[in-house]
């Protein structure tokens, strides 16, 4: 993915935290290799949301925010982003768009609402938002004091300050809508009774508000659901996606943050394709699964991958025509009829 | 809770989209641990590009591939070229595993839980300190927080159920026991195991080049030390 970006400045570039967002981390693409050492995989939530910082702005790693918003203030020239599940921001007080540069002059305040088009916000500066990398991470994990976790007063600085990106956006994306999730049967599903695997197909069921980076409960009203062997096994690998039954038969999705191992058993997995969806899923909001095969799901996943790869001719140059700072550079209407 | 060595053979099935898990039953015991350790050497020697890491659990391995390099139906016919031939009845003890003995302070606020097992176990404290000490315990795996080591096994007499209910958090390098088998959390955790006693060695340096003392296929044994060798030890050592 090659990110748009053209060389202008340099400066000590900074974005001030006045208001933080309540749940605000540093996530990048997560932890590889480190599982055997029981760290969870970590990474955005959202790695869709990522991907489209990384095209607007080379954007490596990010300000996860999880619902709630914050207030931000240039001390240094800046450009920004935000992807992800929100749609309002303004700075001083003039509405601008999620998924476009903006360009922050010093002492410009940037307020960003809450996330009402689903539930992770990222805030991208260029290259990427400075922070100390970890077991070959950003990611914060906070359960272990892994990585930075920004507070109010603290500074965010990019990456790459000497280079200035091209204005440009992305359109919405299509996924932010779905609502039913494809999944594979895993090593425990013979656990459950075929009654039980059906009933997770056909059932319809809701996000419940008992979530966070570790994972997303769901409500059904249904019957529990109960493996047969008992609800409690000898610890055995989990992978991000995995559906949990605890000990009260209800479902947990397991993601990002879920810990490598684990002893509740597991009916299915969610295939790792529609893992930004579900996490972009509002509270209370309902769901469905659909079954699918191994291969399906691994050619579900090599076409998420072509799509984060794609994004970059999905930019959309138009706004160049009303940002004075590369007028002459190009204009954006050569080849457009209008 | 062993399984008997004969109903130790590897199962290859898929779990989620980037990963096959390579199962040894649903117990646990020194017979698959060792089988667990040997299939992780086999594995991650022979190298296959597709493979991104490898995960060792009490009672399987996980190996997370690329779908984009190898297809999971190809990559589950490999692993089961790869695994056979071997005797996975009677696996080789693990190799690469490193030599450690820790420190502990045990009982008193650092072991608070030691009178309690010692009452259960109908021995003295002092006897349970000590046949916890001179236990040679093998690393299982790594799991639940970063760098939570499970080891085992623990002489009979402590054959003890977990506690009722979780208590306060207990600190990083707390002695955790319960099952014959022992927990060393890296960070401080809640907990239902018995606390009997802490090690002032860090087990988990996230800046360090090394940042997790223990693997799984270590073996660990231990010596009672003083409070006030507790209170001035320092463990560089154990970090060179």
């Amino acid at each position: 993915m090659r990110p748009l970006l053209t060389t202008i400045t340099g400066a000590d570039d900074m974005l001030e935290i006045l208001h933080r967002p309540l749940v605000a981390t540093i996530q990048d693409r997560g932890r590889i290799g480190y599982q055997r050492f029981g760290v969870p995989q970590g990474g955005a939530m959202d790695s869709f949301a990522l991907a489209e910082g990384n095209c607007l702005l080379g954007s490596e790693s990010a300000l996860e925010f999880a619902g709630a918003g914050g207030r931000f203030v240039a001390r240094q020239a800046l450009s920004v982003v935000l992807t992800g599940g929100g749609t309002t921001c303004r700075v001083n007080g003039d509405a601008r768009s999620w998924r476009s540069v903006i360009r922050l002059e010093i002492g410009d305040q940037l307020d960003v609402a809450a996330c009402d088009d689903g539930v992770y916000g990222y805030l991208h500066l260029v290259g990427g938002v400075q922070s100390p990398r970890i077991l070959a991470s950003c990611s914060t994990h906070a359960p272990s004091g892994l990585g930075w976790h920004p507070q109010v007063g603290d500074m965010l600085e990019p990456i790459d300050p000497h280079r200035v990106p091209i204005p440009c956006a992305l359109p919405r994306p299509d996924y932010l809508d779905r609502r039913c999730f494809r999944i594979v049967d895993g090593p425990q599903s013979t656990l459950f009774s075929e009654q039980d695997r059906r009933n997770l197909v056909a059932s319809r069921f809701a996000v419940s508000a008992r979530r966070n980076r570790v994972g997303v409960g769901l409500e059904h009203d249904g019957a529990c659901f109960e493996a047969r062997s008992g609800r409690r096994l000898v610890s055995d690998a989990i992978v991000p996606g995995d559906i949990q039954i605890a000990a009260d038969g209800r479902a947990t999705v397991l993601l990002a943050d879920g810990q490598p191992t684990g002893g509740y058993p597991r009916i299915a997995t969610v295939i790792s394709a529609d893992l930004p969806a579900l996490a972009q899923t509002p509270s209370h909001e309902t769901i469905a699964f659909e079954r699918i095969s191994h291969d399906a799901a691994e050619a579900a996943l090599l076409e998420f991958r072509s799509r984060l790869a794609r994004l970059a001719a999905h930019v959309n140059r138009a706004s160049l025509l009303d940002h004075d700072l590369i007028s002459g550079v190009v204009r954006g209407d050569e080849t457009d009829p209008d | 809770m062993a399984h008997s060595a004969g109903q130790v053979m590897p199962t290859i099935r898929r779990i989620g989209d980037q990963a096959l898990l390579i199962g040894f039953g649903d117990g646990y015991g020194a017979t698959i641990n060792r089988a667990v350790q040997h299939c992780d050497q086999l594995v991650t020697s022979a190298a296959h590009p597709a493979i991104v890491e490898t995960v060792p659990t009490m009672r399987s391995l996980l190996v997370r591939f690329d779908p984009a390099v190898t297809a999971g139906r190809v990559m589950a016919g490999w692993l089961d070229a790869c695994l056979a031939g071997q005797d996975w009845a009677n696996p080789p003890p693990s190799k690469a595993g490193a030599n450690w003995t820790l420190p502990v302070l045990y009982g008193g606020a650092h072991g608070p839980d030691l009178d309690r097992i010692a009452d259960l176990a109908g021995r003295s404290a002092n006897e349970m300190a000590h046949l916890h000490a001179i236990s040679e315990l093998d690393v299982l795996c790594l799991g639940f927080a970063p760098g939570l080591a499970y080891l085992a096994q623990l002489h009979t007499a402590f054959d003890l159920p977990r506690r009722d209910s979780f208590g306060d958090p207990v600190p990083r390098g707390a002695i955790l026991v319960a099952n014959r088998q022992m927990v060393l959390p890296a960070n401080p955790i809640p907990t239902g195991w018995w606390w009997i006693g802490t090690t002032p060695v860090r087990s988990f340096r996230p800046d360090h080049a090394r940042p997790f003392l223990l693997s799984p296929g270590d073996r660990v044994t231990f010596r009672s030390i003083s409070e006030s060798a507790y209170a001035t030890f320092v463990d560089d050592d154990y970090w060179c």
